[in-house]
């Protein structure tokens, strides 16, 4: 029996998502060990196997390709090493005036009034950046030829301090190799055993910071990431499992180890990016909705990500450290606000939540871990929203004094209210801030909430989730049973994405028909032969096109999907170029409701070759028909549950269900309490909870636009 | 006395304002043409009350705080009234503006027919139709010189349509119509959007209990402000700076600063009127950027949550006088640079004054400006059909000063912007405009030496392509570079100079400090910035720290030893401190100073 297998490593947990025989996809968890990934990955599929009652070898054999499963694998790894700064040593050929790019960056972002912070070192010492005399103009023409005395001096020094990677970054590399290419090959002939990464290949993109900095972190990834995966295979295929571990990318795809080794960068945040996959499917399968607004909340964080017209919102501006490699990865903002965010009254008598938190270690009050400062956790279990013995699926006991004593303490003296307002308070606040953030997001991105469905995943959302739909004026509002894993979900469910993209300078009215399809052909031709490489069936091939441009004179990119412009042959025809403009002008319309007539600078054209996944389709829409909303509906218990909002002023008796004794069609009225083995779902009064045909939960009874 | 806001309520509704300033900002940003505004956050945007005083301010530019009330209040004068539908548009530096080139928005938000807040968003422009391709006319004797067309708080827009012959007028002053145009939408577009969302929360609360909220919210941030000032002692403090002289134009100005602190009633007060009288000249600044730098000097030494409403700002009074130079300017007198330079100056004065005052958050002065790197360039662009450009660049110029526990910010640019601007790429520079650069490091040995050292200066050399370029600029800090603070030295003197390429740097002529030269084919300007002073004694610097600014090439492994009196063994891949050596030229460096360290 065949299986598709996700494992993503998080912070804390390491989650298995197995989309089983029956067409159920399922979470199991295990903690995460980050002085041995490999322990946490192996112990969530042991769980599972577990589960499953099944030998822990034939487990994993049933989850390989040659039996018709798979098993994907999402890490944080190469962002954990960037962020710690624990990356190889890497040396930079860089063009004779501008060393100090690394250091500019683009004016790293910084409050105007924050003065207390330092200014963050360059990704690569200044040391090991070492000049070359070269210049091409932006046109591509030559200013100063390539000095090769220059580059074999540099390249004797970063031999001599034994750096594992050379790097060349020149300005304008992206319209004009020649020097950059130059140079890698007089580097083969001094240096043949070292790695060469050239920015111009890595990401050919303007603005040379981005560039040379997404060039640098691939270079001193490749040690990192090819010795991790090698050593995961391995000690998988010790265990049992058949043939390679597919890994998942920065573009919310899968692909094989062999492609991440060449191009590490893009394994980056590869974990988190796959929750707006789940959330796609998901939103697809309840609602039939192609928008949806997918939010993640954690111990720690809370990640937000977009679907538009069933394409996952995708940026080049997202930070990892303190850098932007301005390469195009799926959009995941997080915010610090978690169940661990801490509370505190500032002196104006403001209540406030974060910036900081007690993470997991100390954790909330009432983890009982050493720390007596209010959080959310504390707020939610003093509101009676969570249950203290059945924290994440009974393993955890929390201690609720602690948490109704830290909230006394610290917020409720302080305002003279007492301690349940006071938790509500902090539970309204942290509520705010996070609807803040998500209107901030998707604004950003040209969306308006109010017409998506709201997919709320991550251990903590399901007590929030009403709220943030509520202020954020969304009516639809999905909690799929596998919230507690949404991204390992995902990841189940990904198709194997490649991506590639070119510079290609042209304008709608002056537009070089020849050109441009020269670039498209070279990606489709590169496409074709990823599909190749990879044994992708010619009935599983979709290639996809993307314009990235701009109007004249301004700066920000916006991408616009292409693919239907094109002939057979994904090429443009003559005259193409007026519906490409048009599409563009539709486009930024709906982002920024300006409506403009110029003409469209075409900057990039990128490709995605994507290898359908049939994993999706073999969900069962309704895998326990036997089950029926006549079964008996019967409360696993009642507690004492808090809902100020509404105007009672103390806490009532509320009915607590277990999701295992839900069925298809159960209709649950608020308020009431769900609890599910890694996640808590409050309803909250006048709504109406009602578990699908998939055993989803779905909330009705969002009120219409207040518009 | 005000009324008791619900605990929970406070945060939602502020977290609300927040979010629409937010969306106002996104708006602006991510839909403006020029340069200054899209890429480098040149703008700023908030919420005022009925009142016109500031509410809520979006993350913006400190010279933009604190004042943007001031600009909003000339709605009340306008003799038709206001109504809603209104955009007003006011530029004007004598009615409460900061100087032509920013362009204030203001839309008016009424709820049920109550006028309740104003949405106002503020940007600057790549050209106002002045005198000269730049937004800063330093040599400008008078308004008419400057030439930039005044806005004295006009309505651009009734019944929510734009008045055309506004748009006219506009559209034939200004070099780059189309650029200025599409910024002007992308103003009016974000002001509009604040109008509507606080249409809603005014609908989903009701009118009296947002004025309720605002009401609270500035009691709260006059809580906030009178609980730091508590803290301070009490007494009065001086202090002074000059900026350059500049030959044919201005004597040498000192700007003479006294701040009284009274922490029992939660106040201070900045007296500036002791200053010279307003000259002939561009510089003056005006009511709005005076009483922005001195609050931004403050808010530096503050802790950076406060809320930036009326409510808070107004503990902090600024004294001034009209018709002086760092006072209310007065027509005729040009407020071309209001906003930089005696700004910057200002800014610097009043954190540093606080030396005296506290260690909390120290700071020595920021960096001069304007050297040539953030010239307004323009010309003509052969790739273009030769079509005029005009804009101005951000960029080349670090100048963050050592503080107290941390090394400066090396992309500070301006005190007035503190850090806030985007720098701008090299490559995005080149390809919208006929200009290659042929360097931008930074200088070995610049920083202001402290126990905490000022960033490192930088230089940033410009070649024009195809045509000529004029590169427009007013470059402080030649003569009076930025002072250190505790024993902190100075910051690095700034330069102008150009050379003709083929022959090399010997070639160098200086140019003038404040100037517009054209920069002829095959020469190339350049530019070398301040940097600000050091905070603290730099014999007193973790020798770690210099070590490996040694091995980075910031500074010389003789500036270290006699600067720091650190000894630095090379010998090792990543250098390492000669502990015995170090401690021993410190206790004679000291003994040279007559201290024992």
């Amino acid at each position: 029996m065949s299986k598709h297998v996700c494992v993503d490593v998080g912070g804390t947990f390491t989650d298995a998502a197995v989309l089983d025989a029956r067409g159920v996809v399922r979470v199991f968890k295990a903690p995460t060990t980050p002085h041995d990934w490999t322990e946490g990955i192996i112990g969530s599929l042991k769980t599972a196997a577990e589960y499953y009652q099944e030998e822990f070898s034939d487990f994993l054999a049933s989850a390989s390709v040659e039996l018709g499963g798979h098993l994907t694998h999402g890490s944080t790894i190469a962002s954990n090493a960037i962020v710690e700064k624990k990356t190889g040593k890497v040396g930079v050929l860089c063009t004779k005036g501008f060393r100090d790019v690394f250091l500019f960056r683009e004016g790293p972002n910084k409050g105007p009034f924050d003065i207390e912070i330092a200014y963050p070192e360059p990704f690569v010492p200044r040391y090991l950046t070492l000049p070359v005399e070269e210049r091409v103009n932006s046109e591509g023409g030559v200013e100063t030829p390539l000095n090769e005395d220059d580059v074999r001096k540099a390249v004797e020094t970063l031999k001599g301090y034994e750096v594992e990677a050379l790097c060349v970054c020149f300005l304008w590399s992206t319209v004009n190799d020649s020097h950059e290419q130059r140079t890698a090959a007089l580097i083969k002939e001094l240096w043949p055993e070292v790695d060469v990464v050239l920015s111009s290949e890595v990401n050919p993109s303007d603005r040379e910071y981005r560039r040379w900095v997404s060039a640098v972190m691939d270079a001193s990834l490749r040690r990192l990431i090819s010795t991790y995966v090698r050593t995961l295979n391995e000690r998988l295929r010790a265990c049992g499992f058949l043939g390679e571990i597919g890994m998942l990318n920065t573009s919310g795809g899968i692909i094989s180890a062999s492609e991440v080794v060449k191009k590490p960068l893009y394994s980056l945040d590869s974990g988190p990016s796959m929750a707006p996959v789940a959330g796609k499917v998901y939103a697809e399968l309840e609602y039939k909705d192609k928008n949806a607004v997918v939010c993640d909340m954690g111990g720690t964080t809370f990640d937000v990500s977009c679907v538009i017209n069933s394409h996952i919102s995708v940026s080049r501006e997202a930070l990892i450290g303190d850098e932007i490699p301005g390469i195009s990865r799926v959009s995941v903002h997080s915010i610090g606000a978690g169940g661990g965010s801490i509370a505190w009254v500032d002196n104006g008598g403001m209540i406030r939540v974060g910036p900081v938190s007690a993470g997991s270690m100390p954790g909330p009050a009432c983890y009982n871990r050493g720390s007596d400062l209010p959080t959310v956790t504390d707020a939610n279990l003093v509101l009676g929203y969570l249950n203290p013995n059945n924290f994440n699926d009974g393993k955890m006991e929390l201690a609720p004094e602690r948490s109704y004593r830290a909230i006394e303490e610290h917020i409720a003296k302080k305002l003279g209210i007492n301690t349940l307002e006071a938790a509500y308070a902090i539970w309204a606040t942290v509520n705010a801030n996070m609807i803040t953030a998500i209107k901030d997001i998707t604004i950003w991105q040209g969306i308006d909430p109010r017409g998506y469905t709201m997919i709320a995943g991550g251990g903590a959302c399901g007590l929030h989730a009403i709220p943030l739909a509520e202020g954020l004026e969304m009516q639809r509002l999905l909690i799929p049973r596998v919230a507690g894993g949404l991204s390992a979900s995902g990841g189940v469910l990904s198709d194997t994405v490649w991506e590639d993209s070119s510079r290609s300078l042209t304008s709608t009215r002056n537009f070089d028909t020849e050109s441009v399809n020269k670039t498209l052909k070279h990606l489709r031709e590169e496409s074709l032969d990823f599909f190749e490489r990879n044994g992708i069936a010619e009935e599983d091939r979709q290639i996809e096109f993307y314009m990235e441009g701009r109007y004249p004179f301004q700066v920000w990119d916006l991408s616009i999907d292409i693919t239907e412009l094109l002939n057979n042959e994904q090429l443009f025809d003559e005259g193409g170029s007026l519906a490409l403009e048009e599409t563009f002008h539709r486009e930024y319309e709906r982002t920024f409701t300006i409506r403009s007539d110029s003409a469209v600078e075409c900057v990039y054209w990128r490709v995605k070759a994507i290898g359908k996944n049939h994993a999706a389709d073999l969900i069962n829409t309704n895998p326990w028909p036997e089950d029926s909303p006549d079964d008996p509906l019967i409360p696993c218990g009642e507690r004492k549950v808090y809902f100020k909002h509404w105007g009672w002023n103390e806490a009532v008796s509320t009915p607590i269900y277990t999701g295992f004794d839900l069925s298809r069609g159960h209709k649950i009225k608020g308020p009431a309490i769900i609890e599910e083995p890694t996640t808590t779902i409050v309803v909250l009064p006048e709504y109406t909870l009602r578990v699908t045909d998939a055993h989803n939960y779905l909330i009705e009874g969002l009120k219409q636009s207040r518009r | 006395m005000t009324k008791q806001m619900e605990p929970y309520l406070m945060s939602v509704i502020s977290s609300r304002l927040q979010s629409i300033c937010l969306e106002m900002t996104n708006t602006l940003m991510r839909t403006a043409r020029s340069q200054l505004m899209s890429v480098c956050h040149d703008l700023s945007t908030a919420i005022c009350d009925r009142n016109g005083d500031v509410l809520a301010l979006a993350e913006s530019i400190p010279v933009h705080c604190a004042n943007m009330g001031l600009t909003v209040k000339y709605c009340f004068n306008h003799p038709e009234g206001i109504k809603a539908g209104d955009m007003f548009l006011n530029n004007s530096p004598y009615h409460g503006n900061t100087h032509h080139a920013d362009f204030t928005y203001i839309a008016p938000v009424f709820s049920n027919g109550e006028l309740l807040f104003f949405a106002v968003a503020k940007g600057h422009q790549a050209d106002v139709g002045n005198s000269i391709p730049s937004t800063y006319h330093a040599n400008a004797k008078d308004l008419y010189e400057e030439g930039a067309i005044s806005w004295p708080c006009v309505k651009v827009e009734k019944d929510y349509k734009e008045v055309p012959d506004i748009i006219s007028i506009a559209k034939a002053r200004i070099r780059v119509p189309e650029i200025w145009y599409g910024d002007h939408q992308a103003c009016v577009g974000s002001a509009r959007t604040g109008e509507k969302r606080l249409q809603d929360l005014c609908s989903e609360y009701g009118n009296n209990l947002m004025k309720d909220f605002c009401d609270a919210y500035h009691a709260y941030g006059s809580r906030r402000i009178q609980e730091e000032i508590a803290t301070l002692p009490a007494g009065t403090w001086h202090y002074d700076i000059k900026s350059d002289a500049i030959k044919g134009l201005t004597p040498e100005i000192n700007i003479h600063i006294s701040c009284e602190i009274k922490p029992d009633e939660g106040r201070m007060i900045i007296d500036l009127t002791d200053n010279i009288d307003s000259l002939p000249c561009g510089l003056n600044m005006c009511e709005a950027t005076v009483r922005g730098s001195a609050v931004t000097g403050i808010l530096n030494r503050l802790p950076n949550d406060i809320p930036s409403n009326e409510g808070s700002m107004k503990h902090i009074e600024v004294l001034m006088r009209e018709g002086c130079m760092i006072g209310k300017a007065v027509a005729p007198y040009s407020s071309s640079l209001a906003t930089t330079n005696l700004a910057d100056r200002l800014i610097s004065g009043v954190q540093a004054l606080m030396n005296q005052v506290t260690e909390e958050r120290g700071v020595a002065e920021g960096g001069a400006v304007q050297c040539p790197a953030v010239s307004v360039i323009s010309g003509k662009d052969w790739r273009r059909n030769n079509h005029p450009f005009v804009n101005q660049m951000f960029c080349g110029m670090t100048g963050g000063p050592g503080v107290n526990g941390f090394d400066g910010w090396v992309t500070y640019q301006y005190p007035c912007t503190g850090g806030a601007l985007n720098w701008n790429s090299v490559e995005t520079l080149e390809q919208q405009y006929p200009i290659l650069i042929l360097e931008e490091e930074i200088i070995p040995d610049s920083v202001g030496p402290g126990k905490f050292d000022s960033a490192p200066a930088c230089k940033f050399v410009l070649a024009p392509r195809g045509h000529p370029v004029t590169c427009a600029y007013s470059c402080d800090g030649i003569d009076n570079p930025p002072m250190g603070a505790v024993g902190g030295g100075r910051g690095r003197a700034s330069a102008a100079w150009k050379y003709t390429v083929a022959e090399g740097e010997a070639s160098a002529q200086i140019l003038p400090p404040f100037a517009e030269p054209t920069i002829e084919l095959g020469d190339a300007i350049v530019s070398e910035s301040s940097s600000g002073g050091g905070y603290g004694d730099p014999l007193t610097r973790d020798p770690a720290l210099v070590c490996h600014r040694v091995r980075e090439g910031w500074i010389t492994e003789e500036f270290a030893q006699r600067t720091y009196g650190v000894v630095v063994d090379t010998s090792a891949e990543k250098y390492l401190v000669d502990e015995e050596a170090t401690a021993r030229l410190r206790k004679e460096l000291a003994a040279e100073r007559g201290d024992a360290l």
